[in-house]
């Protein structure tokens, strides 16, 4: 019935809605009430003449304050049925806020209520600002204005002074010792996956507060059963009159010659409408986080469905729109964005673009030592040098809408659309331990390719009367294309090794690949309470997945044409997957504890078309993923958890088909047809205490892993020490993993200046198979790495940190004894700035690496990167600044790169950006409107 | 045995050096200064320039708000005469002799104003303001106060600062209904702010709160209604009914 006229007319439904509440309302008009205790964190005191005033959601208008007793008890009635808000304030604590939904009768206990001295939270920013900081149910609230920073700063050189949080070099953000995986603006997600343009972009002072809370999943906050999903997530609540107005800054710099970093950014936000633009052209490696870092802040998780298929098909979609640190990269990165809420926020849209173009040019050396089970060893060196270039579109964009208060929905897309070429020439030569060559080999790689995917998906949500009951369908689809020319050319000849006669092998060839996948999927989850605290939950997902794969491998023909189809090499295949997911969870749910355990069961159907030959090969499988988790909340900000999950997962393709791959001679892989699915477990116990009276914060986490019947490389180097692989199963060794991190702040904490010091250690063992020559060598693996950070803050005057740690490592192989030692390397990385009178800063930070020599390496080696800039801050409240930079001043960036390990060691080095300096102007403009 | 007993007045002490660490007043004696802009009040009227320049830009004067957690009331305070003198000589004012008391167990008030030189008596519950609490904090008179922003008779703003310290709901002018006491107000439509300038704990003659009577008089709404309309019908007021009305529908909290 309700659903129906919803269909009809949605607002003659709500009118009616409305009428019946209100009438529901007037009957029991003023019978709800609440009560609760007011006590002391750090005395455990119950609070006297504390102030309950509860406002009304709907305007936050007060509506009734009371005090409570000696007792600290108060109790409030004679309320109407509807939501508000409890303001609990106490001098000299932080404000105390929390939801209220009261029904139409009876006295809601709000429980315990326990208010935290603000003078354990910030002595000094009592006195000055109060409000600084405050505890909003779960959520911890920065008021901007009480964290002074300098004028023209970013919101970054805020969230540097916020207690709790920490950003690492590279603007990936900590907060109470955990990643963040979101950062919103204004509740609303700011160019997608990409926080950095928030943080760096945005003007601290057009920061209003700054709230930092473990976001639930949408489920739970949809359901109000806990999963026990958290991802800490940061919201920056802009000033009033900043969403009424524009901002933005320009910013081009330039060495004169060579070198040039430009970024610009414009911001209109009108009332809920925000339209954002930036624009970034750098050839000095700057644009934003690397996508493997960009992929941590993924925008609906809840919304994947996996055909369980594992690796079964590939994706042959290499993304490769991030400058990695070798080569010298160009790059144009720009994108816009739109959003905007109406209908009392019950409509929300958010819409945004971005286009990222890379071209890098590199080079890099290699040499290497291989240990071959009879003893032999072969050594190897190889040049190479390349050139890349990749076009990127990306679109991002959600809807939502709230149908009515039991029902959401929400509708969001993702597209790319990439081009990429590349051209890599090498040489490489190996010889024997007698220095006799063994081969010598000449490549021309050129590729040419484009590929798209575009996903959508649907998800609505519906709750019901009864608490805890509801039901959630997701519809989605996905359709992922590429198509991709490759041309090898090389030229390789193998010695005898004791006439030193060569054979020659010539290769010229293309290699044409083409793959589409499209996918369409659903799940139904419902969850019903099946008792106190408990709840159950039912699901069930269905995918199907159709893939077509061509591969055409041509040989070049007497015309100078790629004509000669080469059938050994050249293949097309359809794949048909449906799989069929049910799954129960059954979860215990009181309060600070969350249990769950359950597991799915994937029934899939994999049919394999070979369409040359016509030949149809069908598979069915059956995945397990059991789950187990343990929650416990000690507080908020103290919890414990644990974990264990295992999965099923199946062999890819490529480690499946029995085709040869031969694009590189040197090295061929072939699949092995009989490879066994895998299956994974995996545990991890997690405890994070942050205190706030200290500003202490303490995270252990613990995780150990192992594989069942891993698939692993069997490796065959012949005579001429050209590589033959191919895929069996073996049983992995375990992998362990450990950290220990703690900080705190020393001495007196204010506004104005502060000490932090930290120590974190890192534990790591783990170990590996593989084959060589059908010996079957394991290497293990075990490293710690600890070291000391310390950083120190005075406004104004000078920010000074830093960090190093030292790391050992030894490694393990029954496969001979070279790379099997002991080494140890330290890294140290200080950075200063000195605010000087006239408005100047001189900033430096200063990183170094040093590896001593060992067993494997005979030389020691260090490498020291220091940069440093002076910047000079003009024009009314600082917004603009002209700065002068120089980066690596002793250029001693090499792109070196050692390593050992298994019996084998070697050396790299590429190119890399050298010594430079950078003079730009940077101008922060914002107006009201 | 001995030393239990000193245990015990140790403990005793220790316990009261943690409430007084946290003192909450119950009865105090404020000392407010309220301050009229003169030059903004009159900007728009035909008062001649020199006039207005004769005048000094604030029109100072000071109430004192006595309380206990019972009751409160507020009266005119200290003089101010000397300063006063050229707008008390221009506009034939005086000391105010308005007299604000309310009793918070049972919500009511009672006003004594005088209106064109005639005594009113009015009897009404606490006023219906909606506030909404801010962020911000203001010391005043050595209190932390923190700002709420009011309406009352749906247009007029007022911005208060009130402490959490004070237990009692009060405050300047009959201007209430917040936490804690109001010691700083400020009503930017008739340019005015009220601001404590001292907080005495010590020595509060409580038998001054009572409410106000007039001579003579009844204080019913009829019987005041009657004598607003007579007296409002005297001068050249366009509608004497509307404006007696609304003395009786707070306005006389302002006006």
């Amino acid at each position: 019935m309700n659903r129906n006229c919803q269909i009809i007319d949605p607002i003659k439904c709500i009118l009616a809605c409305l009428l019946v509440l209100s009438s529901c309302q007037s009957l029991n008009a003023q019978k709800a009430g609440i009560k609760g205790v007011v006590t002391d964190s750090s005395a455990y005191k119950n609070l006297q003449y504390a102030i309950i005033a509860i406002l009304s959601k709907e305007d936050s208008t007060l509506v009734t304050t009371v005090r409570s007793s000696a007792k600290g008890t108060f109790s409030i009635d004679k309320l109407k049925a509807g939501r508000y808000f409890a303001l609990i304030t106490y001098p000299n604590m932080a404000d105390f806020i929390t939801d209220l939904n009261l029904g139409d009768t009876g006295i809601a206990d709000i429980g315990k209520i326990v208010m935290t001295s603000r003078y354990h939270l910030l002595q000094e920013v009592i006195v000055q600002s109060g409000r600084a900081i405050r505890m909003k149910g779960d959520t911890l609230e920065f008021r901007a204005d009480s964290f002074k920073v300098a004028d023209g700063a970013n919101v970054e050189e805020l969230l540097r002074r916020l207690p709790g949080i920490e950003i690492g070099k590279d603007g990936k953000i900590r907060a109470q010792g955990k990643d963040v995986t979101k950062v919103l603006v204004d509740g609303d997600e700011f160019f997608s996956d990409d926080p950095t343009l928030a943080t760096q972009y945005l003007q601290a002072k057009s920061v209003d507060k700054v709230q930092v809370f473990d976001k639930k999943s949408d489920q739970a906050v949809f359901s109000g059963v806990d999963d026990g999903v958290r991802n800490k997530t940061i919201n920056i609540q802009l000033k009033e009159n900043s969403k009424n107005g524009f901002f933005g800054k320009i910013s081009p710099g330039t060495d004169g010659k060579s070198f040039y970093n430009n970024e610009g950014m414009f911001n209109l936000f009108r009332k809920k409408e925000k339209i954002s633009a930036f624009g970034i052209v750098s050839n000095t490696g700057s644009t934003g986080l690397s996508s493997q870092d960009r992929s941590q802040y993924i925008t609906n998780i809840n919304n994947q469905i996996e055909d369980e298929t594992g690796k079964l098909i590939g994706s042959n979609i290499e993304n490769s729109e991030r400058y990695y640190g070798s080569g010298l990269p160009s790059s144009v990165y720009s994108g816009a964005q739109y959003a905007n809420k109406w209908l009392d926020n019950k409509r929300n849209i958010n819409f945004n673009y971005r286009l990222n173009q890379l071209q890098t040019n590199g080079w890099q050396n290699n040499i290497y030592s291989q240990l071959l089970p009879d003893s032999s060893l072969r050594l190897g060196k190889s040049n190479n040098t390349s050139s890349a270039y990749s076009m990127q579109h990306l679109i991002n964009g959600y809807y939502d809408l709230v149908l009515d208060s039991f029902s959401t929905m929400k509708i969001s897309v993702q597209g790319q659309k990439q081009n990429r070429t590349g051209e890599t020439e090498s040489y490489s030569e190996s010889k024997d331990s007698y220095g006799k060559l063994l081969n010598k080999s000449t490549q021309l790689n050129q590729t040419n390719g484009q590929n798209n995917y575009f996903n959508s998906s649907m998800m609505f949500q519906r709750r019901f009367r009864k608490k805890g009951r509801n039901i959630a369908v997701i519809l989605l689809q996905s359709y992922t294309g590429g198509e991709s020319e490759k041309r090898t050319e090389a030229l390789s000849f193998y010695y005898n090794t004791v006439t030193q006669n060569a054979i020659e092998d010539s290769l010229n060839q293309k290699q044409l690949n083409k793959m589409h996948t499209s996918s369409v999927a659903a799940r139904v989850t419902y969850t019903e309470p099946i008792g106190r605290d408990l709840y159950l939950t039912a699901e069930y997902s269905w995918r199907h997945t159709n893939s077509d794969k061509d591969r055409e491998v041509l040989n070049k023909g007497v015309g100078g044409n790629y004509d000669k189809l080469i059938d050994t090499l050249s293949n097309s295949y359809t794949y048909n997957i449906t799989t069929q997911l049910p799954g129960l969870t059954l979860r215990y749910n009181p309060k600070k504890l969350i249990l769950s355990a359950g597991g799915k069961l994937g029934f899939t159907s994999f049919e394999q078309i070979n369409r040359d030959i016509h030949i149809s090969t069908k598979r069915q499988f059956i995945n397990l993923f059991p789950q187990v988790q343990a929650n416990y909340n000690f507080s908020p900000t103290k919890t414990l958890n644990f974990n264990y999950s295992g999965r099923t997962e199946q062999p890819s393709i490529e480690q499946l088909q029995p085709l040869r791959e031969n694009s590189n001679p040197l090295s061929i892989t072939i699949g092995n047809p009989d490879l066994q699915p895998s299956f994974s477990h995996r545990m991890s116990l997690n405890f994070n205490d942050f205190r706030m009276a200290a500003y202490s914060s303490l995270n252990i986490n613990l995780s150990w892993s192992q594989t069942q019947n891993s698939i692993i490389g069997s490796q065959t180097i012949d005579q001429f020490n050209k590589s033959t692989t191919q895929y069996i199963n073996r049983n992995g060794l375990p992998g362990f993993f450990g950290y220990i991190g703690y900080s705190r702040r020393l001495g007196k904490v204010s506004v104005n200046a502060s000490t932090t010091i930290g120590f974190n250690v890192n534990i790591n063992s783990y170990g590996y198979i593989r084959m060589l020559n059908g010996t079957e060598i394991k290497t293990r693996q075990h490293s710690i790495s600890a070291g000391p950070r310390i950083s120190f803050y005075k406004l104004k005057q000078i920010s000074f940190s830093y960090n190093s740690n030292i790391s050992f490592t030894k490694s393990n192989s029954d496969g001979g004894n070279i790379g099997n030692n002991y080494n140890w390397q330290h890294n140290h990385n200080a950075n200063a700035t000195v605010f000087l009178p006239g408005k100047i800063e001189l900033a430096s930070d200063i990183t170094m690496n040093f590896q001593p020599a060992n067993s494997s390496f005979s030389t020691s080696r260090q490498q020291i990167k220091w940069n440093a800039s002076v910047t000079k801050k003009f024009l009314k409240n600082d917004k603009a600044q002209i700065r002068l930079a120089i980066f690596d001043i002793l250029n001693q960036n090499t792109g070196y790169n050692r390593y050992a390990s298994g019996g084998s060691i070697s050396e790299t080095a590429s190119n890399y950006i050298p010594r430079y300096a950078l003079l730009s102007l940077t101008w922060n403009f914002s107006r009201t409107l | 045995m001995k030393y239990r007993h000193l245990l015990i007045c140790i403990l005793l002490l220790f316990s009261a050096l943690e409430i007084a660490a946290q003192d909450f007043v119950t009865r105090a004696k404020i000392e407010f200064e309220k301050k009229i802009n003169m030059r903004r009040s009159l900007a728009g009227q035909n008062i001649s320039q020199q006039t207005k320049d004769m005048l000094p830009e604030f029109l100072v004067s000071y109430y004192d708000l006595i309380f206990t957690e019972g009751a409160s009331i507020y009266k005119a305070g200290r003089d101010n005469d000397a300063a006063n003198q050229p707008v008390r000589q221009m506009f034939s004012q005086s000391k105010s002799k308005n007299i604000y008391y309310t009793n918070f167990a049972t919500r009511q008030v009672v006003v004594k104003k005088e209106i064109m030189q005639e005594d009113f008596l009015f009897e009404d519950s606490i006023p219906p303001i909606k506030w909404k609490i801010g962020h911000e904090i203001r010391k005043i008179a050595g209190y932390e106060c923190r700002k709420a922003i009011g309406r009352i008779f749906d247009s007029v703003y007022l911005v208060a600062f009130y402490a959490e310290e004070l237990v009692v709901k009060g405050g300047p002018e009959g201007i209430q209904g917040l936490p804690g006491t109001i010691l700083g107000l400020a009503i930017p439509r008739y340019n005015i702010t009220w601001f404590a300038t001292k907080v005495e704990l010590a020595d509060i003659d409580e038998t001054v709160i009572v409410p106000p009577t007039i001579k003579g008089k009844k204080s019913t709404g009829e019987e005041t209604r009657t004598r607003l309309f007579k007296l409002f019908s005297k001068t050249d007021a366009k509608d004497p009914a509307a404006i007696a009305n609304g003395y009786l529908k707070y306005k006389y909290f302002l006006n």
